[in-house]
């Protein structure tokens, strides 16, 4: 259902790579002065999403509406988008591409450029092809945040930023959002999505698996933990029950990500007598890892060393 | 919206023009130094003021105006290279985009025909007094029709350029490349002793290669792209259309190119 008074409106969008569906009918809305995280494992479809809903890629289908309209170009002189690689010109100075800003947005805010600059400390004299990587992801981000937008749409923005910065980029958006802009943005750090959205959205193979208020989320979530002194065995009528919306089986590790419930699900766990049983509340890195299920939770365990 | 594209051309401008210092300054040194006696045309009357019409001038000028045009012709093409996402969020349409940026290196390229024709005039007047010769710059053929086809056919070479690559990402070099190997290639095919059909093909072949109507020869010693001369307003039309469409399907192109 269309929410007319959501700053973004994306509906059934659909865009298709062959027999590939990066983005596969997703539809979600943002409200005015939200923060909005997407997340996802790599090639989930966030980035094609962000091409979609700002026309550098022609969905199949669906439709993208920023404050009710439809987009347009002049739309682009409230909207600030920073991609996940960088679209700079190596044969530009970094104050060549202030320039540029300046002469294409209005609302180009030159004393608050320099401030962005001096936050970052990148040298504007020097070329983009001599500046590291994380100071080309401060000068995008400060032409981003230089125009005062309404709207942030922001890929992977903290991507290749020292902890210091990454602090900035999200007291930016916090900053931003306070003063009731809407951002938008992905990352694959969620303890930074944790700290900064409000809402997120989880996509998966093209699709959003998840999506809400993050407190909502993190208030229903629980997850039980068994350990066993032999390998997890299989509970019969676990990944059945209703409350369940996902069992894994690492080794001798048993962790059932449940909504609602949980004490049942703990009885029911325990009477397969595992060395200890544990009910957790769910961080958003366990509700992401629920949500985009067994494949992507067994290679994260295994990065880890674990099962 | 202007500023990019003002640095990328300015950049071009001042390499182009050092080149052609450089290219200027050598004959005329050797020039200088050789004390040339070029000797009279043939049929002239000994010691007569040897007359050198501009408008030829200004066909070698837009030859060398045309490397210019091969260089800026990629600008849209460049763009599919990972720079869209700047260049396509900006508060303007692709069209008017693509419009700015056609337009800025169009008028690179007459700068950059101005510089070359001034080039070549000075190194023109400074050799034939080097050699002791007088000479006297007259408007020579068709002046006016001839000029305004030394200008259109640049512009032509760089909207074939830009109409063949602008859909392409990465793949401009290759444009570039070929550009005139093709194009010398379907010109000396046209004038080959090829049998009626074949020849008739590359007559068709020929209609969208600029080369064709670049076509000059004087009643002097000038030849510039020595094919058989069209008629030079059919000429200067057929490169004005070439123009406009290789501006409309460059266009068209890069409008559909996706991030």
């Amino acid at each position: 259902m269309m929410d007319t008074n959501a700053a973004i409106s994306v509906n059934n969008l659909r865009k298709y790579y062959g027999a590939t569906r990066a983005v596969d009918d997703i539809s979600f809305q943002i409200g005015k002065g939200s923060i909005f995280g997407l997340l996802g494992t790599n090639g989930a479809g966030k980035t094609t999403t962000f091409k979609c809903m700002l026309g550098l890629a022609f969905p199949q289908g669906g439709e993208v509406r920023f404050d009710g309209e439809l987009l347009r170009p002049e739309l682009f002189e409230r909207i600030s988008y920073v991609p996940e690689r960088s679209a700079l010109y190596d044969w530009m100075t970094g104050r060549d591409h202030l320039e540029l800003t300046r002469r294409s947005f209005r609302r180009y805010d030159t004393a608050r450029a320099q401030a962005l600059v001096d936050l970052f400390g990148f040298d504007v004299r020097k070329k983009v092809k001599q500046l590291s990587k994380g100071q080309q992801s401060a000068l995008a981000l400060t032409m981003a945040f230089a125009i005062r937008p309404d709207v942030f749409v922001l890929d992977e923005p903290s991507s290749g930023l020292d902890p210091v910065h990454q602090r900035h980029v999200l007291d930016l958006m916090i900053d931003a959002a306070a003063r009731g802009a809407t951002v938008l943005f992905s990352s694959h750090q969620i303890g930074q999505v944790e700290r900064a959205a409000d809402h997120v959205a989880i996509m998966h193979k093209g699709k959003v698996v998840l999506a809400g208020d993050v407190e909502e989320l993190r208030a229903g979530e629980k997850v039980v933990e068994a350990t066993f002194d032999r390998d997890a065995p299989e509970i019969s009528g676990l990944a059945g029950d209703p409350h369940v919306r996902h069992v894994m089986r690492q080794g001798r590790i048993l962790r059932a990500y449940i909504r609602n419930g949980g004490d049942g699900i703990a009885n029911l766990i325990g009477s397969a007598k595992p060395a200890s049983l544990r009910v957790l509340n769910q961080n958003l890195e366990d509700i992401f890892l629920a949500a985009v299920g067994d494949e992507s939770a067994a290679a994260l365990s295994a990065a880890r060393g674990e099962g | 919206m202007y500023y990019k594209e003002y640095l990328r051309t300015r950049s071009a401008l001042i390499v182009f023009t050092i080149v052609g210092l450089i290219l200027t300054a050598i004959p005329l040194v050797i020039a200088a130094g050789a004390h040339l006696d070029m000797g009279d045309p043939p049929g002239a009357k000994p010691g007569a003021v040897h007359e050198l019409p501009w408008v030829a001038l200004l066909g070698v000028a837009s030859l060398v105006a045309s490397v210019m045009a091969t260089v800026l012709g990629s600008s849209l093409s460049q763009e599919n290279d990972g720079h869209l996402e700047l260049a396509c969020t900006k508060p303007y349409s692709r069209t008017k985009y693509a419009a700015t940026t056609m337009a800025i290196d169009m008028a690179a390229i007459v700068a950059s025909m101005l510089i070359a024709f001034v080039l070549i005039e000075i190194a023109g007047y400074l050799i034939h007094v080097f050699s002791h010769r007088d000479v006297r710059f007259i408007a020579g053929p068709d002046a006016t029709v001839n000029a305004i086809r030394f200008t259109l056919f640049p512009l032509a070479w760089y909207a074939v350029i830009a109409a063949l690559s602008a859909g392409t990402r990465g793949k401009a070099g290759v444009v570039q490349g070929l550009i005139w190997p093709v194009t010398l290639g379907l010109a000396g095919a046209r004038e080959a002793p090829f049998g009626s059909v074949w020849h008739n093909i590359f007559v068709v072949l020929n209609t969208v290669n600029p080369l064709i109507y670049a076509s000059y020869q004087d009643p002097g010693d000038i030849t510039i792209v020595g094919v058989s001369p069209l008629h030079v307003v059919t000429s200067a039309v057929m490169l004005a259309v070439l123009v406009v469409a290789g501006w409309v399907v460059a266009t068209i192109q890069w409008r559909r190119v996706e991030a």
